[in-house]
């Protein structure tokens, strides 16, 4: 019955007529899915890639070298121009970063992964912007984690997670609350902090006085750790990245501690948010680092 | 002398961590990264005893290098050792149970 219908219209595969043995006919209405899917496909006018999951690229270079001057470093694999997914060639303003992008293409061995490199990524966002996004935006996205900050939330059943809590945590909330001249404390229960308006728009210029990498590279920070005070501590140099992700992941650490851990499983996320996390702080003061030099007057 | 970690020891985590991304005919002295790095530790070749702003700048930043890429190596080599094997083929899956594929009579 249904093969002799002709499909041109959208209206064809809402309506669609069941006849039920004499009753007369009962419209069922709704997307029909095997043939509408058909009738999406022509009709799309942009192209998708058919495979989702398309097989990893290989390594087609052999040589990755880094080349430019003054302000502007290339990546170049082998004679290639590194370009970002819109084809904009990858102009990096720092040559330590440039370096360590191109570390990250010379390490790959055999199958290309770009998710596992992460500064390259971090470094296509903020060259092609895609979201097309403002450093203020980008600042008021970082700052919606402040709300639920780890650093806040405190065990409330089981004296010794918090005791813990309150030793690893404690200096640094201390220390933050020091510098934002604020007074924020642990809050109980689900819903996130409250923290007032001054002391978040206080916590906003902080952030707004990076430059557009240096905030990719916090919101990228604060993402992976989910914890704005713990970024902003390790961009101080108060605390290493390691210590950063540990206090992250503190109550995971004391679980495991207690009933052991799963290689497979924790250590592989362990190293993952390490790699992420370290990768935002090299980010943050690679484009934040400057170097002076005073010579020695002969 | 606020230093987190020696800074000799950082600066021999590095090189190791980037002999291993050479090919086996490349030297890790004559790479630009190594290059670059022995010119901003030369640069700020000031002993521990004495606080330097800059320098605890570097050691830092180097820290964190070592950092992100010993990370990223272990977990690729952890991804590569439990989440690559793929699916299992259907001998496998009929060998686990005791059974035998209909084409092997």
């Amino acid at each position: 019955m249904f093969n002799r219908r002709v499909l041109s219209s959208h209206r064809d595969v809402f309506d669609l007529e069941v006849k039920r043995g004499g009753d007369g006919s009962h419209t069922m209405r709704g997307l029909w899915w095997p043939v509408a899917h058909q009738l999406l496909k022509q009709a799309a006018t942009v192209t998708l890639p058919r495979r989702f999951l398309p097989e990893a690229r290989r390594r087609f270079y052999k040589n990755v070298t880094v080349a430019g001057n003054g302000g502007i470093y290339e990546v170049n694999l082998d004679l290639h121009k590194l370009k970002t997914p819109k084809g904009h060639t990858l102009q990096i303003p720092n040559y330590g970063l440039a370096l360590a992008v191109a570390q990250e293409w010379a390490v790959t061995k055999d199958k290309i992964v770009p998710s596992l490199m992460h500064l390259t990524g971090l470094s296509y966002t903020v060259i092609d912007n895609p979201n097309h996004e403002t450093k203020w935006d980008t600042v008021h996205k970082t700052l919606e984690y402040l709300d639920t900050d780890t650093l806040l939330f405190r065990e409330d059943q089981g004296e010794e997670l918090n005791t813990l809590q309150a030793k690893e945590w404690g200096p640094i909330l201390e220390w933050f609350n020091k510098k934002f001249d604020a007074d924020i404390k642990p809050c109980p229960g689900l819903f996130g902090a409250d923290i007032p308006d001054p002391v978040r728009e206080t916590i906003r210029r902080y952030l707004l006085s990076y430059d557009m990498w240096a905030v990719n590279g916090f919101l990228y920070g604060v993402e992976a750790l989910k914890s704005v005070i713990l970024t902003i501590a390790a961009a101080e140099r108060k605390i290493t990245a390691e210590k950063a992700s540990f206090l992250s992941r503190l109550e995971l650490e004391y679980q495991t501690s207690r009933w052991g851990s799963v290689e497979w499983a924790h250590d592989l996320d362990k190293q993952e948010v390490l790699a992420r996390f370290s990768a935002a702080l090299l980010f943050i003061h690679f484009n934040t680092w400057q170097a002076t030099t005073k010579h020695k007057s002969k | 002398m606020a230093a987190v970690t020696p800074k000799i020891q950082t600066l021999r985590c590095l090189i190791r961590e980037m002999r291993r991304s050479l090919l086996p005919h490349e030297n890790v002295r004559h790479s630009p990264a190594f290059v670059y790095m022995m010119k901003e530790y030369r640069r700020n070749a000031v002993t521990d005893q004495q606080y330097c702003r800059q320098q605890e700048e570097m050691a830092y930043l180097a820290h964190t290098c070592a950092t992100y890429l010993e990370a990223s190596r272990r977990y690729q080599e952890l991804h590569q050792e439990y989440h690559c094997r793929g699916e299992r083929t259907v001998k496998e899956t009929a060998d686990i149970v005791g059974f035998k594929l209909p084409n092997e009579h």
